[in-house]
């Protein structure tokens, strides 16, 4: 089976959309990006033209072409939103997203929309990506910022998964036995990915790897 | 949206129920809020993610306290549910998990881990609540994710900055894991551990005796257990040229101008006492009533839904003579009588800090004046307190003054601003070993029959004191039944009336003991119900169901503090509840479960 990414179809087909049509594919693919909870509780998280035009004032996504008067919107716009609407719903104010979807290549909004291939994004905990800041701060140089800002909005952005060993821990792994003779070791700062969509290429990425392994070891017994 | 299933009633309760068209009225305003019951089974609790952090410091050493640390977290271990998660780190200059964050899937091998707990070094406080926070966040599943942080010391390692720290606790409560505190002895900082609570949304808890320890984590648990609401905050909107002149409450306030409040937890009833400056308003009818302000409550409910309700005080305009007429609301005066006597704790505090002991002392003491004048069923209990706080600064006892003193006000202005916040002094510092029919008390019970006869130990006792009249009054009482209460006088005794209730006898197998232990609680109920509607502030029981009826003084011990604990928790009606027991070791069952409950 191949990854079939619900991004790839539309990828291909080279799409131009009116505002309308922009609005109408982003609210159907959404609830695929957004943690699992909160895709099915709240039904307002969809988008609206006034929302994405106000993103653009906002330089939150890239203008819109022009053809003719008519504003026209391709996949990489597609991109933006999913992912400023995936970040404000885990509860990242505008202005810590900022103009973070526009500066990043497509590849790269792929990838932090899915998780999937690489898995380099830790799906964002902000309690624990608070305390580990405070635990840097107290293992950095003394006294150099003794009062850090206070503001409880701006929360730190998904940042790629702090090595264990970068803050003086003893790494720890847990050992799950998913079949006799399949094991998984899980480390302990490893979060599960939130959205379906990630969930979806996690599984993906497991089974390839594990056909990777399997196909050596038929040729050998062959 | 989803409706909230379990919302909770806040009543407003004016002390006069009414304002003036002629003049400025003062009113205080009792904001009532009562979270409904908790679920029946147990099984539909939330989900609790918890991470204890247990300070090992060379000083737990001292007194036990080690070991009473190691049973409360086993104990704790122990009362989790599978599907709760648990981690344990320890500190002292280093910090270590020794289990970290899993499901509570092997109580034996954590107990095990548990109890080789030895104690170390100095006390590194910050970075241990740091690790165990990080061990709550890994996995923040539950419903409830807290860290629960025991020390006996200073902070002397690591950061040790007590705003800096509080505001750490106060992010990461932010972030959906709040943190508690539990200060043991009197060496540890208490401005520090009650700050970590108030800006981490748990509680605080001064233990002065390791001993103490199994109960607060009991209390703790049960606490948790029964949340329905966290991050809770109350918003006061006057209307019509209202002002607030003064929260009688001592509550932090947030950015937008609300008051934090503590969590809600089941049937653990709230008290906020707001003292309104009313201008003259324009009369109006009896029906047609003025808004005054709205009060919006706000929490977060166990599945992360934000909620709130909004209630509206409306009440009459009528002339200064007409407003005179208007009966004062005993339970509002009280309220902020008690209020008030937090606050007086907390400003003889302050001077104690500056080294003005005579002043602090002078403080005390005039409020204990003022709790006694107003002769309001906790004037008794209030007083006794104020006056233990006097002596402890006469003897210059000051970390342990200090502790008890802010400890008492911070209670009465958070979880336990409703009630009785200290159950020590209603219960009269503990049990007494003597004769119910000698009690000098407004009212004594007595453990009768059905016949209501003068048969049985406490029974006859109590008869022969009392004289005939009080048979003749029972007579006419004619009977009655097991559970229930009854009132006559008390003739020639000392107390004013005889509450006679009847407990049934100490059966044989399981089921029926069950039963006879639900008529036992009972007979505690119905007395307490029975003072109350006579206006009855102070009642002594003997220890029911211990004599002839055949109960194990342990069993009879607990259910007699656990009924009456509930009560005296949620309602200040009934300001004194003394316990008299005949024989020396029924007393000594009673004084160790008066032990237990006497923390919470």
């Amino acid at each position: 089976m191949i990854n079939m990414s619900i991004l790839e179809p539309i990828s291909q087909s080279k799409p131009l959309w009116s505002l309308d049509e922009l609005v109408q594919v982003a609210n159907d693919v959404l609830p695929q990006f957004l943690p699992e909870e909160k895709a099915h509780t709240r039904v307002r998280e969809a988008v609206s033209p006034r929302l994405i035009r106000h993103y653009t004032s906002q330089g939150m996504l890239d203008e819109p072409l022009k053809e003719g008067r008519e504003a026209r919107y391709v996949y990489r716009h597609l991109l933006q939103v999913l992912l400023v609407r995936r970040l404000l719903t885990e509860g990242y104010g505008a202005s810590v997203i900022d103009s973070l979807a526009r500066s990043k290549p497509n590849q790269e909004l792929e990838a932090l929309l899915q998780g999937g291939v690489q898995l380099t994004v830790t799906p964002a905990n902000p309690a624990l990506a608070f305390l580990q800041d405070i635990q840097q701060r107290q293992s950095g140089t003394k006294r150099s910022s003794p009062r850090r800002s206070l503001s409880p909005q701006p929360m730190p952005l998904p940042s790629p998964a702090p090595s264990a060993s970068s803050l003086g821990e003893p790494t720890q792994w847990q050992r799950l036995e998913v079949l006799p003779g399949l094991e998984i070791h899980v480390r302990s700062d490893f979060v599960l990915p939130t959205t379906s969509q990630e969930q979806h290429s996690l599984q993906q990425r497991i089974l390839q790897l594990l056909r990777s392994l399997s196909r050596p070891k038929r040729r050998s017994k062959s | 949206m989803t409706m909230p299933r379990n919302i909770p009633q806040v009543d407003l309760i004016p002390l006069r129920a009414a304002v003036c068209s002629d003049r400025t009225t003062t009113l205080d305003v009792v904001i009532r809020i009562t979270p409904p019951a908790a679920p029946k089974t147990d099984g539909q609790r939330p989900s609790l993610n918890l991470g204890f952090v247990i300070d090992r410091s060379g000083s737990m050493a001292s007194e036990r306290k080690i070991d009473q640390a190691r049973d409360a977290v086993c104990y704790a271990i122990d009362h989790l549910l599978p599907s709760d998660r648990l981690s344990v780190t320890i500190f002292d200059d280093q910090v270590q998990t020794i289990i970290s964050s899993t499901p509570v899937n092997n109580k034996a091998s954590f107990t095990r881990l548990v109890q080789q707990i030895r104690p170390g070094g100095r006390t590194a406080l910050h970075a241990g609540w740091v690790e165990g926070g990080i061990q709550v966040s890994q996995t923040m599943i539950a419903q409830l994710n807290r860290v629960i942080l025991l020390s006996d010391g200073l902070a002397n390692v690591g950061e040790t900055n007590s705003d800096l720290i509080a505001s750490d606790v106060h992010g990461l409560a932010q972030r959906g894991v709040s943190t508690s505190t539990m200060g043991v002895g009197n060496q540890y900082n208490e401005d520090l551990l009650e700050a970590m609570a108030r800006s981490g949304d748990g509680n605080y808890y001064y233990i002065e005796t390791a001993e103490q320890l199994p109960a607060i984590f009991e209390q703790e648990l049960q606490g948790l257990s029964a949340t329905m609401g966290r991050a809770v905050t109350l918003a006061i909107n006057p209307k019509n040229d209202v002002v607030v002149a003064d929260v009688l409450n001592d509550l932090d306030v947030d950015r937008q101008g609300r008051f934090k409040l503590s969590n809600l937890l089941a049937e653990n009833v709230l008290d906020v006492v707001v003292r309104l400056k009313v201008p003259a308003l324009s009369q109006t009818s009896e029906a047609q009533e003025t808004v005054l302000g709205d009060f919006c409550l706000e929490w977060t409910d166990p599945e992360r839904q934000q909620q709130q309700m909004q209630v509206s005080l409306q009440l009459p305009v009528v002339t200064s003579e007409q407003w005179e007429d208007f009966p004062l609301n005993i339970d509002v005066q009280q309220q902020a009588a008690l209020m008030m006597s937090a606050r007086a704790k907390k400003e003889a505090v302050r001077l104690v800090d500056q080294g003005d002991y005579a002043k602090a002392n002078q403080v005390l003491q005039s409020t204990k004046q003022q709790m006694l004048a107003f002769d309001l069923p906790m004037s008794a209990p209030e007083s006794a307190a104020l006056d233990d706080l006097s002596h402890q600064l006469e003897q210059r006892q000051f970390a342990r003054y200090r502790k008890m003193s802010s400890s008492q006000s911070y209670r009465r202005s958070s979880r336990r601003s409703s009630g009785h916040a200290e159950l020590f002094y209603a219960y009269e510092r503990g049990p007494r070993w003597g004769d119910i029919s000698q009690q000098e008390i407004e009212a004594i019970v007595n453990s009768s029959d059905r016949a209501l006869s003068s048969d049985g130990a406490i029974s006859s006792a109590i008869h022969a004191a009392a004289g005939p009249e009080l048979l003749a009054a029972c007579r006419q009482l004619r009977d009655c039944e097991y559970g229930s209460a009854k009132i006559t006088a008390g003739f020639k005794l000392s107390a004013q009336w005889v509450i006679h209730t009847v407990g049934s006898v100490w059966p044989q197998t399981p089921e029926e003991q069950e039963i006879a232990m639900a008529t036992l609680k009972q007979c505690y109920q119905s007395c307490l119900q029975v003072a109350i509607s006579h206006g009855i502030r102070a009642i002594a029981f003997p220890a029911i169901g211990t004599g002839s009826l055949g109960f194990p003084a342990k069993v009879a011990a607990r259910i007699a503090f656990e009924t009456t604990s509930q009560f005296l928790l949620n309602s200040t009606s009934i300001g004194t509840v003394r316990f008299v027991c005949f024989e020396e070791q029924t007393y000594q069952y009673y004084k160790r479960e008066f032990g237990r409950v006497a923390g919470w």
